[in-house]
């Protein structure tokens, strides 16, 4: 092909893809907006396509509605793993009679366990490398983990209650009791995960966070064994104690957490990074 | 609508990636071409909100993104070079999993995904998880994404990587006919996804612009250091070793043809020829390529 055609060539190209653009439109933009309008007012049962259209704009969502939306995506085996860790309470409570003697410690150590069940989903922007594109959305990176953090969070508080009332109302224990004696391992664990999540490389935190766990599971089981009045009723108030200080620690670690993400992806990557 | 850059820096450790650039970016298409390692997925991030510049300000009409915040990422759209995906989507989980972020209805992202799957060739696989696709398939669904929430600065990191030859003319019909009243700003190492459709090339290396303007003007600068040289099979290799040759056709009797950027006539008897965007490009870069002939 000759230079001079060759130019042509190039000129027509730049011509079509000009052309292909076209002029903005403004009375279409102009109804639009007006959708955009009547869809933020009222919504019909049988709002117009163009009113729903509208809702690409994705201005009217608020962080509550984020949240909610968020919940769907949360694999359905966490829940699942939820209910089992509750039904295998329950079961214990079930078949152990009248020697309700190790209910205490059964109920710290699945307690404990439940911070694990929504560890992968909390972590998966980062183990997945979605974060990048998740920090240029409107709701961002931060707000994907604060959003599951709330979903999770809310999802634990109600699986430990249910693990924590189990014996009280299967067998008539004490609640108060077995709410912070399943309480305090629980928020021992989240606020352990949540240091290991800060530090560690995401494929890092899941298997250390196990090792803590476990490690909080160890030591309740410890005492259980070598000081049984340390779950006897005049305790309940000093694990009250340590359940309220490992919930400032979990509270303290997950702003710092949340904080961390903010910074942008290369602090996210710094701090996975970090030994 | 104005998206400017303020002398923006980023610097990781020692090493400045982007070395106070600025520039003001109105309407159109914009093509960011440089080497690797130029600084253009870092200049990307942060105009993204992806990095933090460690100095420097960006500013959509006027005012700072940072205090902007989720209202200027409402009007973005991103495709970044590598993205990743939760294994257990599928395509339209996908998309529907970023309208929700992007904050849009569930019933228009509903809608709006089914539509830009049919628009990049992927309705069929709807329902298949991202797992099972190919390189190009993904590259596809990542473009679907960064136009979900039809937004008014788009920002495209390679975007034709892994795509064939007819998905890549799709792809430039496509962000032609997107590019009304958008900002949309695409690197590419492919010279020709950006020769035809961008209104303006911005040329960066090691963190800085060194060359912008409309193709026509930038491919100006180059011109009388384009030549075209017959010589015969050792000339070419010779050539080829000491310059910055962009082409090599060897005809049936064993002769040359090659087509050479340098600021001086090469060989006796070599022609000057009307330069293009990649002679730009071997012509800004041929010193980390000094020698290079492309495939």
């Amino acid at each position: 092909m000759s230079p001079t055609s060759k130019r042509d060539v190039g000129r027509l190209l730049r011509a079509h893809y000009r052309a292909e653009r076209g002029a903005p439109d403004a009375a279409a933009k102009a109804a639009t907006l007006k959708a955009v309008r009547a869809a933020a007012t009222e919504r019909p049962a049988d709002a117009s396509r163009d009113a729903v259209d509208a809702g690409v704009c994705g201005h009217g969502a608020t962080f509550a509605s984020f949240v909610a939306v968020q919940a769907r995506f949360i694999h359905p085996r966490v829940w699942a793993a939820q209910l089992a860790l509750v039904a295998a309470m329950a079961a214990a409570c079930l078949l152990a009679g009248d020697a309700p003697s190790g209910f205490p410690l059964a109920s710290g150590v699945l307690a404990a366990a439940t911070v694990l069940v929504g560890l992968p989903d909390l972590l998966s922007s980062g183990i997945h490398r979605v974060a990048e594109l998740e920090y240029a959305c409107r709701f961002d990176c931060r707000a994907v983990a604060l959003a599951r953090l709330v979903v999770l969070g809310c999802a634990d508080v109600m699986t430990v209650t249910a693990i924590a009332l189990a014996a009280p109302v299967m067998l008539g224990t004490d609640l108060f009791a077995s709410l912070v004696h399943a309480c305090a391992p629980y928020f021992l664990s989240c606020a352990g995960a949540l240091l290991l999540v800060r530090r560690c490389a995401p494929s890092q935190a899941l298997p250390l966070a196990c090792a803590w766990t476990l490690l909080v599971a160890a030591g309740a089981y410890t005492l259980f064994t070598l000081v049984p009045l340390a779950y006897a009723q005049g305790s309940a108030w000093a694990w009250a104690l340590v359940a309220a200080g490992s919930l400032v620690w979990a509270f303290r670690e997950a702003r710092a957490w949340l904080g961390g993400i903010a910074g942008g992806l290369d602090m996210l990557a710094a701090a996975a990074n970090q030994r | 609508m104005e998206l400017t850059i303020d002398r923006l820096s980023k610097q990781f450790g020692s090493k400045i990636a982007v070395d106070r650039v600025s520039a003001t970016l109105e309407p159109g298409v914009y093509g960011l071409l440089g080497a690797n390692g130029a600084g253009k997925t870092t200049l990307m991030r942060m105009v993204c909100d992806v990095l933090r510049p460690t100095s420097g300000e960006i500013r959509f009409d006027g005012r700072d993104v940072r205090a902007l915040g989720d209202g200027y990422r409402a009007r973005l759209g991103y495709l970044p070079q590598d993205f990743g995906y939760y294994p257990d989507f599928t395509a339209l989980d996908f998309m529907c999993y970023l309208a929700a972020l992007k904050g849009i209805d569930r019933r228009a992202a509903r809608r709006r995904s089914l539509e830009l799957l049919e628009t990049v060739g992927l309705a069929d696989v709807a329902g298949r998880k991202i797992r099972t696709f190919s390189g190009g398939m993904k590259q596809r669904l990542g473009i679907a994404q960064a136009v979900l929430n039809d937004p008014a600065v788009l920002v495209l990191d390679e975007p034709t990587a892994g795509l064939d030859p007819k998905e890549r003319v799709r792809f430039r019909n496509l962000i032609a006919s997107f590019a009304q009243d958008k900002i949309v700003i695409l690197s590419t190492h492919i010279v020709s996804d950006v020769e035809y459709i961008a209104d303006e090339i911005l040329v960066m290396r090691a963190g800085a612009f060194v060359m912008r303007g409309a193709p026509t003007e930038v491919v100006a600068t180059v011109a009388g250091k384009v030549w075209e040289c017959h010589v015969d099979a050792r000339q070419a290799d010779q050539l080829a070793a000491a310059s910055c040759v962009s082409n090599v056709h060897y005809a049936a009797d064993g002769h040359a043809v090659v087509r050479v950027v340098a600021d001086e006539r090469p060989a006796p008897g070599a022609h000057p020829l009307e330069p293009t965007l990649e002679d730009l490009y071997l012509y800004v870069f041929r010193n980390e390529e000094q020698g290079a002939v492309l495939p």
